[in-house]
């Protein structure tokens, strides 16, 4: 298959999945129990019979669910994702902004719980009796048992309080410049803690599969033959196994995108981050349902992209990969 | 090599794994400490028993929270929320899973294809997110945080065996460990989860009220996770030594 085709067949995928997402957005709202009207009404301090069914007719809600689940994607193509209660604001612009700086949580945690996560795998395959490959085994199920928020809240007392290198919470002080390299420090400081709680819990999962995926590649033959030719131990590791050790890592994380995302939603609130996670928490807290239903929407799209880039690597680093 | 059935080699291979077995002593430890505790400790974990944020001391030894309440009759009463939830849960989940799973398997054409969408579908909204959506639009009440975590967190076990039935308990009760401590829990219950959300904001003045009921949680779905790993391993043909 072509490139192009390979990349429409693919967006054609990623834009019925999008569809099914707001259709399910748009059933959530409808199927749960209360008139929305009256939810809208409370949410304005009370109403008369008269107001609601001006709310309803205003939001269309006297029509059939048919025709308003069409109005709703007519809204949501026009980029209107419905006003935030709370926040007296479009949605959508609400998410946008926040986008960012989950992204930069998520992608930061990602990057280093798939290197430290590679690097302990290979500590643990390269002598799988030894006492290095015994501890990580003990840390790979601590990783995973360890409640994320709990984590967080540990290395801030560590980190934030009895030894006070990094700041509580936040993304950037106050005082400080906010542009040029000065902003991009004070940034890079106040996201170790939260990026590294979020790392911790898939750091584990990573070295579980990178030192399964190393144990079958050093069991090569193609292991064997380039020890035979003479290679250092060092080059045969780190250059020939490496490589087919790290696809089933990789297969990984790309799926659990959207699990570090909602990671991510306990680590913002912990940390108060910035972002869709701490956004989410603070409409839950003012029961801002289309806030929440916007970011469940916004979420689900950076998943979708997230799995477009994956398939997309794949397609560049394995040519077996490129038939199907 | 001895005659004896599968399961007895089994058993024994558990019984001989002290990382598993010291597993089962904490779980044991952690469920009696559940069902027995409160009566047992005697405080009720919603009465003021002394001033707010009191460090541990004879008195109350984990200390008291940011209204004076007992931490230690709140960390005996919270287990039985968690431990629930994450069972009911993760059965629900597996029941989804493995019925979906077995019947793509079986089924073909445009059924195998529509049960693969479907998957996709769950895959791509962060199971946390679609759970808070639910919980929060429905009410929070055990009955429906254990729903909504079983139908948003079944693609990953789809594929599961046997034994690993164990990784979805102990993930379920992180689960309702993240939802309770969002806000989201049944809010007449208390749970790990509630007290390390309720008691956040106190926590680099009164680092207890955090610490001990995280530690709680963690070790119970360590000991899960263990027991988990030593029932895989025990089932292993090829790990028999």
């Amino acid at each position: 298959m072509n490139a192009a085709a390979w990349i429409l067949r693919r967006l054609t995928h990623a834009a019925g999945l999008l569809l099914a997402v707001l259709v399910l957005n748009f059933l959530l709202i409808h199927l749960a129990p209360g008139d929305p009207a009256m939810v809208i009404a409370g949410e304005m301090g009370g109403a008369s019979l008269e107001v609601m069914a001006k709310i309803r007719a205003e939001y269309g809600l006297d029509q059939p669910l048919p025709v308003q689940l069409l109005r709703y994607l007519g809204r949501v193509l026009m980029g209107d994702l419905g006003h935030s209660f709370y926040f007296n604001r479009p949605v959508a612009a609400l998410v946008a902004e926040r986008m960012g700086p989950t992204a930069l949580l998520v992608v930061s945690a990602i990057l280093v719980a798939l290197v430290l996560g590679t690097w302990l795998g290979i500590l643990a395959a390269r002598r799988p009796r030894g006492v290095a490959a015994q501890m990580v085994a003990v840390f790979s199920v601590a990783g995973f048992s360890a409640p994320v928020f709990w984590t967080g809240m540990m290395l801030l007392l560590l980190f934030a309080s009895a030894l006070p290198i990094f700041p509580v919470s936040g993304m950037s002080d106050i005082g400080r410049p906010k542009q040029g390299f000065a902003h991009v420090l004070d940034v890079a400081h106040h996201l170790v803690l939260p990026a590294m709680t979020l790392a911790m819990v898939y750091m584990a999962q990573y070295s579980r599969q990178a030192r399964a995926g190393m144990l079958a590649a050093l069991a090569a033959d193609y292991i064997r033959t380039a020890r035979a030719k003479g290679l250092g131990e060092r080059r045969v590791v780190y250059r020939h196994a490496l490589r087919n050790a790290l696809i089933p890592v990789i297969t990984i994380a790309g799926l659990q995108f959207g699990q570090v995302l909602a990671g991510a939603v306990l680590v913002e609130t912990v940390f108060a981050w910035p972002g869709l996670g701490r956004l989410a928490y603070e409409s839950i807290l003012r029961r801002d349902s289309p806030t929440l239903l916007g970011i469940l929407l916004g979420s689900a799209l950076l998943v979708i992209l997230a799995n477009l880039l994956t398939d997309a690597a794949y397609r560049l680093a394995d040519p077996r990969m490129r038939g199907i | 090599m001895n005659a004896r059935s599968p399961f007895a080699r089994a058993l024994r291979a558990f019984l001989r794994n002290p990382v598993a077995m010291a597993g089962l002593v904490v779980l044991a430890l952690m469920v009696s400490a559940s069902i027995a505790g409160p009566a047992l400790y005697g405080v009720d974990a919603f009465d003021i028993v002394g001033a707010p944020m009191t460090p541990p001391d004879a008195e109350a030894w984990f200390g008291t929270d940011y209204l004076g309440r007992d931490i230690l009759a709140a960390i005996l009463v919270g287990g039985r929320a968690t431990m629930l939830v994450g069972i009911t849960a993760a059965l629900i989940s597996v029941t989804i899973g493995t019925t979906i799973g077995a019947l793509a398997g079986y089924l073909e054409g445009a059924a195998d294809a529509a049960l693969m969408r479907i998957t996709e579908f769950f895959q791509v909204l962060p199971a946390l997110l679609f759970a808070m959506v639910v919980v929060m639009l429905f009410r929070p009440s055990l009955v429906t945080v254990a729903l909504s975590i079983g139908v948003v967190s079944w693609t990953g076990t789809a594929r599961l065996v046997r034994a690993e039935f164990l990784r979805p308990v102990g993930a379920a009760m992180l689960f309702e460990g993240g939802l309770s401590f969002l806000g989201l829990g049944d809010p007449n219950v208390i749970s790990w989860g509630r007290m390390i959300g309720q008691n956040r904001a106190y926590l680099l003045d009164a680092w207890w009220t955090v610490t001990f009921p995280g530690l709680a949680l963690f070790a119970t779905v360590m000991s899960v996770a263990l027991i988990g790993d030593g029932v895989n391993d025990a089932l292993d043909p090829r790990s028999a030594a």
